[in-house]
């Protein structure tokens, strides 16, 4: 079982999410960042889709309380075991009974996850283990503190770490987002496009799984509208008539009624999710074949990612404790002295 | 030959869109198609979710395994094969009843739109129950349906500022639309009456009580 101390803004169940269900009104929910996702199930080794724990802006903490072992992925920083251990994110860990492990704050990126061996224990809705913002059909998919969640099959295996560099070559800022534009926007607005693509953007801390507020200089081409309801998804870009784009996540409503611009495709979304508030980024229309292109190329990458074993040392140095993370080429992954974890004592999240 | 056009959404979502605005002909053909779907490429594995909105028939595909233009190409046979055919057979097949407690505390803003539109607060009950709401799509929340149909005596503006909470069931007016809320939400209708009845069972399959295409009547309880 895990015992959650704290949740941080929201924490919550995911896989891959609920398809198919858009008829109902229900939108896909699942993991907002896909390949952190599916990293902290192999580090596992769990199938792609074990629902894990998503952590939203770090700030969670939970006591295991028996032996399993666990992953925590994202952006790249660093997690804390009984406060003596400093672990670097895209690692997995072996956890004893009543060990305390904690995921700060990170300025690389906004999402985390957290995996067990062998899963969590979990009542399937409609299809799926994701919990779903906008609707009360899945509350006991929201982590909650204070409550226990049981372990399906736990296991213990080597701990491991990825010394990849997937996030920094996928999942962090290069200043584009790519958009597929709707039809309608590319025959009738070729000077609206110009226009949308010469401004920069930024992201605001209005980030939920809900979607993402963008602001930036304001496009006033549809200041007057009066748009029909009508289908949205993962990745579509709304204008509303205050001319500051939306981009809805994995937990929004089915329909909308503001103007639709376009898409992002989905090779783009984890790097979306991952964008700290004030990132900047211009948009840059691509075509649906390219999208898929760079959406296979991205799956190519993530299944050459390599797993490598890892050695973890306490060292009592001069009275003072030293953590040491190491690979196996005797190169230190994560170093930290009894400073950086009285910082995170004193600081309560 | 019915006129459509089938455009792209992103990398994952393909569009048959069989005309423009609200309209209750071109909804009756978005449905024929639905019905058409879900008898064939619904259970292809490429496709992932097949619903209506106003105007259109949207599909979520899997595009890891079919290319948009392949897919519109499907789309465009089957369309072709299967000319539309609306007859009385497969409109108006189905009315569900929604009993509703109108007015007092299931509807505090009955009376006001009383007020301010010059009829009893029977007669807006009355027209209101009246007619058979058309369900032209789910969205918004789980199991709420956009419906078509309210007589404009009784269609009414939207609060102005919207109530933090309406209770599950809520039955309101904005504007010329009416609908149920199936969650608790924060919302801006008028809340004329409210239903008993569960909008959205997680529990049943399928959890909606209502199905887009199906007609919708409102009860005096």
């Amino acid at each position: 079982m895990l015992s959650i101390t704290n949740t941080g803004i929201l924490s919550s169940f995911q896989d891959f999410g609920r398809l198919g269900k858009k008829k109902y009104g229900i939108s896909n929910s699942g993991c907002l960042d896909k390949y952190s996702f599916m990293l902290s199930n192999l580090l596992c080794n769990n199938k792609k889709n074990e629902a894990s724990i998503e952590i939203i802006s770090g700030g969670f903490k939970g006591i295991f309380l028996q032996e399993i072992t666990a992953s925590v992925t994202g952006p790249e920083g660093f997690f804390i075991v009984n406060n003596n251990k400093k672990i670097k994110t895209n690692s997995s860990i072996n956890l004893k009974k009543n060990d305390t492990l904690f995921i700060p704050p990170n300025k690389n990126g906004n999402v985390f996850y957290l995996s067990v061996s062998g899963g969590f224990k979990l009542k399937n809705v409609l299809g799926s283990y994701s919990y779903h913002q906008p609707s009360d059909i899945t509350n006991d998919l929201k982590i909650i503190s204070g409550s226990k969640y049981v372990f399906k099959n736990p296991n213990l295996l080597n701990e491991k770490f990825s010394n990849d560099d997937f996030f920094k070559k996928h999942l962090t800022n290069n200043g584009l987002i790519s958009i597929i534009y709707d039809q309608e926007i590319i025959e009738s607005s070729q000077k609206f496009i110009r226009s949308f693509e010469d401004t920069d953007y930024f992201t605001t801390n209005q980030f939920s799984r809900q979607g993402i507020k963008l602001t930036g200089e304001i496009n006033d081409a549809f200041k007057n509208q009066n748009e029909l309801s009508s289908e949205v998804s993962l990745g579509t870009l709304q204008l509303p008539p205050n001319g500051l784009p939306i981009i809805l996540l994995n937990d929004s409503q089915t329909t909308g009624g503001y103007k639709k611009i376009g898409s992002i495709p989905k090779f783009e979304i984890s790097k979306l999710s991952q964008l700290k508030p004030e990132s900047k980024f211009r948009f840059k229309g691509v075509s649906i074949d390219d999208s898929n292109n760079l959406f296979k190329k991205m799956i190519n990458d993530f299944d050459l990612i390599k797993l490598n074993d890892y050695f973890f040392y306490n060292l009592n140095v001069n009275g003072g404790l030293i953590s040491v993370q190491i690979s196996e080429n005797n190169s230190i992954i994560s170093i930290a002295n009894n400073e950086v974890f009285d910082i995170f004592l004193r600081n309560k999240f | 030959m019915q006129s459509y056009k089938i455009n792209s959404h992103g990398d994952s979502t393909l569009a048959i869109n069989f005309g423009s605005g609200i309209d209750e002909n071109t909804n009756n053909i978005v449905h024929f198609y639905i019905n058409i779907f879900e008898k064939n490429i619904i259970h292809e594995a490429y496709i992932l979710d097949v619903y209506p909105t106003y105007n259109s028939v949207i599909i979520d595909y899997d595009f890891t395994q079919i290319e948009f233009l392949k897919l519109k190409k499907k789309i465009a046979k089957i369309i072709l094969q299967n000319k539309i055919k609306l007859n009385n057979n497969n409109i108006l097949e189905e009315i569900i009843e929604i009993p509703v407690n109108y007015g007092g505390k299931f509807g505090p803003d009955l009376y006001k739109m009383s007020q301010s539109l010059s009829l009893s607060e029977d007669e807006i009950i009355s027209i209101h129950s009246t007619n058979n709401y058309k369900v032209f799509m789910i969205g918004f929340m789980p199991g709420f349906p956009y419906l078509g149909g309210l007589d404009p005596r009784i269609s009414f503006p939207r609060l102005t500022e919207p109530r933090l909470s309406i209770p599950p069931g809520s039955v309101g007016i904005a504007g010329n639309q009416t609908g149920i809320y199936p969650f608790s939400s924060p919302g801006g209708w008028n809340i004329i009456g409210k239903t008993d009845i569960r909008l959205f069972d997680i529990n049943k399959i399928p959890p909606n009580f209502v199905k887009s295409g199906t007609y919708l009547r409102f009860v005096v309880k």
